[in-house]
């Protein structure tokens, strides 16, 4: 991950934040299907689905935007508030992480 | 060293010569039974043997292995010259010999793209029936290929990745004894005098690809049905709509050789279902599922219908 730094928003008043500008790697294959879409990583031969959501924040991990920035899209694109939308990112981030799909692991 | 008996030269009518929709094969034997039984179910797809040979032919063996006890005597099974399996019954080699064909096609045919799956046809649409072993996938086949859907695979699916079509490899359909009468009853002859015995799935018989005559058989079909089905006792059949990124995710995990494709095979999957229509079926009663089958088969037929005759009025 770049740019793994701590802060403390204004809006989160009772939560302490990470916030990350995650980059995905470039050399995974992505294919896009009905606003969905499947990942395949050349190096492990690994596939995973990305349902409408994932795809709206793997799409958005390059590396500039933050947690927030994505937690912002994801709130004005959805009926969601903003610490589920937060929950989720994290956990997508997490997920992206654990299975090798960002830069810098 | 394992003595075989008369390994040495192999009678010309101990030797089978086929081409079982695109893939070819040679089978020889020193055993007469097995070149019976083989024949039996693949005897209409003989042809005429090169003079020297077809390198792309699988060679399967099956070869006696000598005891001084009869009843010690074991059966090798060697596929391209390799040693494969020994089967301790002769009820036991067909089983085999088959499931080796299916390994030597993995390994041989690797410019197919090859899943998990039993395949047929209807109205020029490729079906596409996506399952791990065990789960009734051939029973279904069996059933579907008894109604009158065209016979293009089992075990496998073998799709040409430039022109994503289902590619016929009409292998017999193995049947587990639980569903001879089922697939008896349905008018399909089961060729089971020896009672064959597959080692996980006991005792099989097998429904020959022929057993509708040549026009049971399904040439190359596009993929426009892809159905992953899963048995759900006493339920009324139902097919659920599936993403085609779903599908595609499933299709990845059964597909057999995606190393050889690499990265290539995502957009080959990719380009597969989005000219198909994908579900998850629940199969309950053989009838009812049939049934349910053959109405997806229909809406498809009515579909294209009516986008002809948008065309017809647009023109």
């Amino acid at each position: 991950m770049k740019h793994m730094i701590d802060v403390h928003s204004p809006r989160w008043t009772d939560r302490r934040a990470v916030v990350i500008a995650p980059c995905r790697r470039g050399d995974i294959v992505v294919d896009e299907l009905d606003g969905e879409a499947i990942l395949l990583d050349p190096g492990t031969g690994n596939t995973y689905r990305l349902n409408q959501t994932a795809l709206t924040v793997w799409s958005r991990c390059d590396g500039r935007a933050t947690t927030r920035d994505i937690v912002a899209v994801l709130t004005e694109t959805y009926d969601v508030d903003f610490d589920t939308a937060l929950d989720h990112v994290d956990q997508l981030i997490a997920l992206f992480a654990e299975a090798g799909l960002l830069e810098g692991r | 060293m394992i003595p075989f008996r008369g390994c040495q030269s192999i009678d010309p009518e101990r030797r089978l010569h086929l081409r079982i929709g695109v893939i070819d094969l040679a089978v020889e034997s020193d055993l007469e039974e097995i070149i019976k039984d083989l024949g039996a179910l693949y005897g209409d797809f003989h042809k005429d043997p090169l003079p020297a040979g077809n390198p792309r032919d699988i060679v399967m063996q099956v070869k006696a292995i000598c005891r001084v006890l009869p009843c010690r005597r074991r059966y090798a099974v060697l596929g391209d010259g390799k040693a494969l399996w020994t089967a301790r019954g002769l009820n036991e080699v067909l089983p085999y010999v088959e499931w080796g064909i299916n390994w030597r096609v993995i390994a041989r045919y690797p410019e197919f793209l090859q899943i998990h799956a039993a395949t047929l046809a209807r109205s020029g649409g490729g079906l596409m029936l996506v399952a791990e072993s065990g789960l009734g996938k051939s029973t279904l086949a069996a059933a579907l290929f008894a109604r009158g859907w065209s016979y293009l695979s089992d075990e496998f699916a073998l799709i040409d990745p430039d022109r994503l079509v289902l590619e016929p490899f009409p292998k017999a359909l193995c049947i587990k004894s639980g569903s001879f009468a089922l697939v008896e009853g349905l008018g399909l002859p089961i060729r089971r005098g020896r009672h064959y015995v597959k080692s996980l799935k006991g005792e099989v018989g097998y429904v020959s690809p022929m057993a509708r005559g040549p026009g049971g058989l399904a040439g190359s079909t596009p993929v426009r049905f892809v159905v992953f089905p899963r048995y759900v006792e006493n339920a009324e059949p139902r097919l659920y709509p599936i993403s085609r990124a779903q599908a595609a995710f499933h299709l990845a995990g059964h597909a057999l050789n995606r190393h050889v494709f690499g990265v290539r095979t995502l957009s080959i999957l990719g380009r597969i279902v989005r000219g198909a229509r994908c579900y998850v079926l629940d199969a309950g009663s053989i009838g009812k599922t049939c049934d349910l089958l053959d109405r997806m088969a229909a809406s498809q037929v009515e579909s294209l219908s009516r986008s002809d005759d948008r065309i017809r009025r647009s023109a």
